[in-house]
């Protein structure tokens, strides 16, 4: 019986292991989690292109983009605006109030604040059809 | 006795593998990318490394292109523009990023059609202001906004566009060419 036990015992080993490494990984992943939630009550994130996603939610996943511009559904304070495109290409994005228009030639472009008021975030890719993102921070 | 010790040196095998997992993780998650420094064979990867201000780090940190705190130390200083100066620095992709007044733009001159990465910004009279970085053996580069071309000025490591160049920062017509 005590032998019995015994094998039990070094049975449960590996999987006493193993719930000790996933309480390790899932306590990290939760503090990450955490900061990035607490990044988010001060700014938000949103993807614009291809399509509009939810806020905070896969604002850098790449997809089909079909159109060469897109813009935000709506206004907003914007604290960043970005593009990403699988091939390199013209860029560009810019901001409905005209302030920090700007262009590139490459797999991406990032750009900070639109300097006060409430603008629409645009981008634009010059290579046609290809897979990538448009997203904005704002608040 | 015997029972009580093992499930004492269970429970903190337990406890041990958590705290290195979770420091393991937490590091993995944490620890910046190693960009690896800009391609050696590129120009701009000859100049020296640059001396960055504190705001100008947390500007190129904080552009959502990913750059990490070891990018950031490997800057190098293209020139000077009236926007302000004009950086380059590797990105996590094995290409190099450039950065000028709050924006960055990426790309790998080594495989892109053009063999090079530029950033251009406007200024108050909208104005297209910027520099391009090339592949080794680019002699020139042509930069246009849909009405006019000029060539980009050289400058050790790249090209710098300026003011003077008379380009339009808000047509959205940019062209680029090298030779």
């Amino acid at each position: 019986m005590e032998k019995t036990k015994g094998r039990r015992m070094k049975a449960g080993y590996p999987l006493a292991l193993l719930a000790g490494a996933s309480v390790g990984v899932l306590g990290a992943g939760a503090n990450t989690a955490l900061a990035k939630q607490t990044r988010a009550l001060t700014d938000d994130c949103k993807r614009y292109a291809p399509t509009v996603g939810s806020a905070n939610s896969n604002c850098a996943v790449s997809g089909s983009m079909t159109n060469i511009t897109y813009n935000t559904p709506g206004i907003a304070y914007r604290d960043a605006n970005a593009i990403g495109v699988s091939l390199e290409t013209e860029l560009y994005l810019w901001y409905s109030n005209h302030y920090m228009d700007r262009s590139g030639y490459g797999y991406g472009i990032s750009q900070g604040d639109s300097g006060g008021g409430q603008t629409y975030a645009y981008c634009f890719q010059s290579a046609g059809a290809q897979t990538g993102f448009c997203f904005t921070d704002y608040h | 006795m015997k029972k009580h010790r093992k499930r004492w040196l269970a429970g903190g095998g337990i406890a041990v593998v958590a705290v290195v997992a979770y420091l393991t993780t937490a590091w993995a998650i944490a620890a910046p990318k190693d960009d690896g420094g800009i391609p050696s064979n590129l120009p701009v990867a000859a100049l020296p490394v640059a001396q960055l201000d504190a705001a100008t780090v947390t500007q190129m940190e904080s552009l959502k292109m990913g750059v990490s705190s070891a990018a950031v130390s490997q800057a190098r200083l293209v020139g000077a523009t009236s926007l302000g100066s004009l950086y380059a620095l590797p990105d996590s992709k094995g290409g190099v990023c450039l950065f000028l007044d709050d924006t960055i733009a990426c790309g790998n001159p080594n495989t892109n059609a053009k063999k090079l990465v530029a950033l251009f910004a406007d200024d108050s009279s909208g104005n297209l202001i910027g520099g391009v970085i090339t592949a080794p053996g680019v002699q020139s580069v042509t930069v246009g906004d849909g009405v006019k071309t000029a060539h980009a000025t050289p400058v050790p490591g790249g090209y710098i566009v300026d003011a003077s160049a008379g380009l339009s920062a808000l047509r959205h017509k940019l062209t680029l060419a090298t030779g």
